[in-house]
């Protein structure tokens, strides 16, 4: 292993503790930002401080965003009588680029997942309920949870939960591989599965 | 259908080898640790993507590489085709499988070239608790039913995260309706797992009892025995059943922090009469028996898949008497191909016997 220079170590460490990138990619993008030099680092830096300063969570879905509420959440032309409900900000992405969905969302930032003591607690589930609440006008809510047992498990604990509530409470048709993430499912399935949703018994 | 060729690159110990073989008998013989083990596990591999030994691909690349590569020549009367298959171990495992040069998955390789694996280390799915006898159902039953792994996993990735669970020293409400959600998928994927175990107990008990015969000219009989009680209803019955079961041990689970019952604890009994053969065959009846799964193993693939499986003797022929030896060359005579190893030359008597010396990191023809 040869010794780098103390900055370029961080700078290694650092791109390694992003998903997807391993020891030699993070050597790669280290070496090739140092040669590309001072400008192209500057308007790397510049879009990160811009990043981590204007995008925030929307208060009401939860989803990434640079306004609050959300340009979904404002929009009069969505249906606001369904609410798709979804782990990550990248599957309100999948879902959209699918096309076809008109509804809005709601974001839960992850799963149950007992194997790692994240319970319903930790997710955003208190939020959803309240959009629930009296007066509300949903009238569907769509489990678009991943296909593996974390998402089924996520899924049947919030149907639970929704049960009591007047509200129609469906699940993607599967069609999905289990255990694929939703976001490498492709637009046709995704769009498909939607459509195809199915009352949670 | 005919292995008519095996190629071998960066795999275990060896750094490049190409082999033909004939129908028939291959015998390979060579001292301990030349790899005459590795040869076979190449075959196998070439047939299941999994190695009858190693837990991890990363183990199968030759040291000191990232990645091997495996290839077989197939020959039937009317035509020839071959399978490739490259595994990348480090650092991700990433794997092609080619057959005929089209993109492939396990399914289709395992209906393209099935192949048997003997090892000596059978006997301890006879002797030893239920889970190698477990193991053997599942890793068969995934071969015959592409579907059958999902539900499988779904399964087990159902029972412990349910034990997770169970061993919390405060249930909250909040977990305890998790749990309730985690029983609903226990039950769905366990009768599902049960089901097709015992659509398939139900032809290869039988089988086994053939080749048992076959072997020893003695009886043995094989049935399925679940941690559920009586299983002969429906699927519907079979879930209500899992449901009951599990309400009324709920508190010895919550004290023992586990799933205790569902396919994950069931077993195949096998016994001669009304006597166990795991606490009462002698070792030589249990090692008949042992060879009598695996032949039958053979069977359940060759119905299925409408072609002779590969039978791959790993070390297992010197531990059988003259008559058990003949009765399983015999299946040459069927249309078996039949690859073996041994640590001597044993003498096989016939004309389509080949022997192959290994030695040195390499194969050579006698
Ligand atoms: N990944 C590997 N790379 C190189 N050599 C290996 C690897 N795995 C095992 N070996 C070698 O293979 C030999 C064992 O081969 P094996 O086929 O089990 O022997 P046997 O002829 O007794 O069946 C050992 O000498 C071991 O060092
Ligand atoms: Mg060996
Ligand atoms: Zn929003």
């Amino acid at each position: 292993m040869p010794v780098f220079p103390d900055a370029i170590q961080s700078l290694v460490d650092e791109l390694r503790k992003l998903p997807g990138i391993g020891p030699k990619s993070a050597q790669r993008l280290a070496f090739h930002l140092i040669v590309a030099g001072k400008p192209a680092i500057n308007k790397l830096i510049s879009s990160l401080e811009e990043a981590r300063d204007r995008v925030g969570y929307c208060s009401v879905c939860g989803n990434l965003t640079e306004s609050d509420p959300c340009p979904i959440c404002q929009d009069s032309k969505r249906d606001r009588t369904l609410i798709c409900v979804v782990g990550y900000p990248k599957d309100v992405l999948a879902i959209e680029r699918a096309g076809g969905y008109r509804g809005l969302y709601h974001v839960l930032h992850g799963y149950i997942e007992p194997l790692k003591g994240v319970g319903p607690e930790d997710l955003r589930t208190k939020e959803l309920l309240a959009r629930l609440g009296p007066g509300s006008p949903v009238k569907e809510v769509i489990l678009a949870t991943n296909p593996d047992v974390d998402g089924e498990t996520t899924a049947l604990y919030l149907a639970k939960v929704l049960k009591p509530l007047e509200v129609r409470v469906t699940r993607l048709a599967r069609g999905l591989p289990f255990g694929a993430d939703l976001d490498y499912a492709d637009e046709v399935t995704l769009a498909r599965s939607l459509e195809g949703r199915r009352e949670v018994t | 259908m005919t292995l008519a060729s095996l190629y071998l690159h960066d795999f275990r110990n060896y750094a490049h080898l190409e082999l033909s073989l004939t129908p028939g008998v291959s015998l390979f013989f060579g001292k301990n640790a030349q790899g005459k083990t590795n040869l076979l596990e190449a075959c196998y591999y070439l047939s299941t993507l999994t190695s009858p030994r190693a837990e991890r691909d990363l183990d199968l690349a030759r040291w000191g590489t990232d990645r091997f590569t495996l290839g077989a020549r197939l020959t039937e009367p009317d035509q020839t085709s071959y399978i490739r298959i490259d595994t990348i171990v480090r650092p991700a495992l990433r794997r092609r499988v080619l057959i005929d040069d089209r993109p492939a998955k396990r399914p289709e390789l395992v209906a393209h070239f099935p192949c048997v694996y003997f090892s000596p280390d059978d006997l301890y799915m006879v002797k030893r608790g239920s889970s190698l006898r477990r193991r053997f159902l599942d890793s068969l039953l995934s071969r015959l039913d592409p579907g059958y792994a999902r539900e499988l996993s779904r399964y087990e990735d159902t029972v412990t995260r349910r034990n997770a669970i169970l061993k919390k020293a405060f249930m909250s409400s909040s977990w305890d309706k998790t749990l309730e959600g985690l029983d609903q998928i226990l039950i769905d994927s366990g009768s599902a797992v049960l089901n097709r175990r015992l659509s398939l107990m139900s032809t290869f008990s039988g089988q086994v009892s053939d080749t048992y015969r076959f072997i020893s000219g003695d009886e043995c009989s094989v049935s399925y025995s679940s941690s559920l009680g009586d299983l002969s209803g429906s699927r519907e019955d079979t879930a209500r059943l899992f449901r009951e079961k599990l309400a009324s041990i709920r508190a010895e689970e919550r004290n023992r922090g586990v799933t205790l019952v569902g396919p994950h604890r069931d077993d195949i009994s096998i016994t001669f009469g009304d006597k166990t053969v795991r606490y009462f065959g002698s070792q030589g009846e249990q090692r008949s028996v042992a060879l009598a799964l695996r032949l039958a193993e053979a069977r359940a693939l060759e119905e299925r898949l409408m072609r002779k499986p590969v039978l791959l003797l790993d070390d297992v022929f010197s531990e059988l008497d003259e008559s058990r030896r003949e009765k399983v060359l015999s299946l040459c005579d069927f249309g078996h191909q039949i690859l073996l190893t041994s640590t001597d030359p044993v003498p096989i008597a016939g004309s389509n016997v080949r022997m192959y010396a290994v030695g040195e990191d390499t194969v050579k023809p006698l």
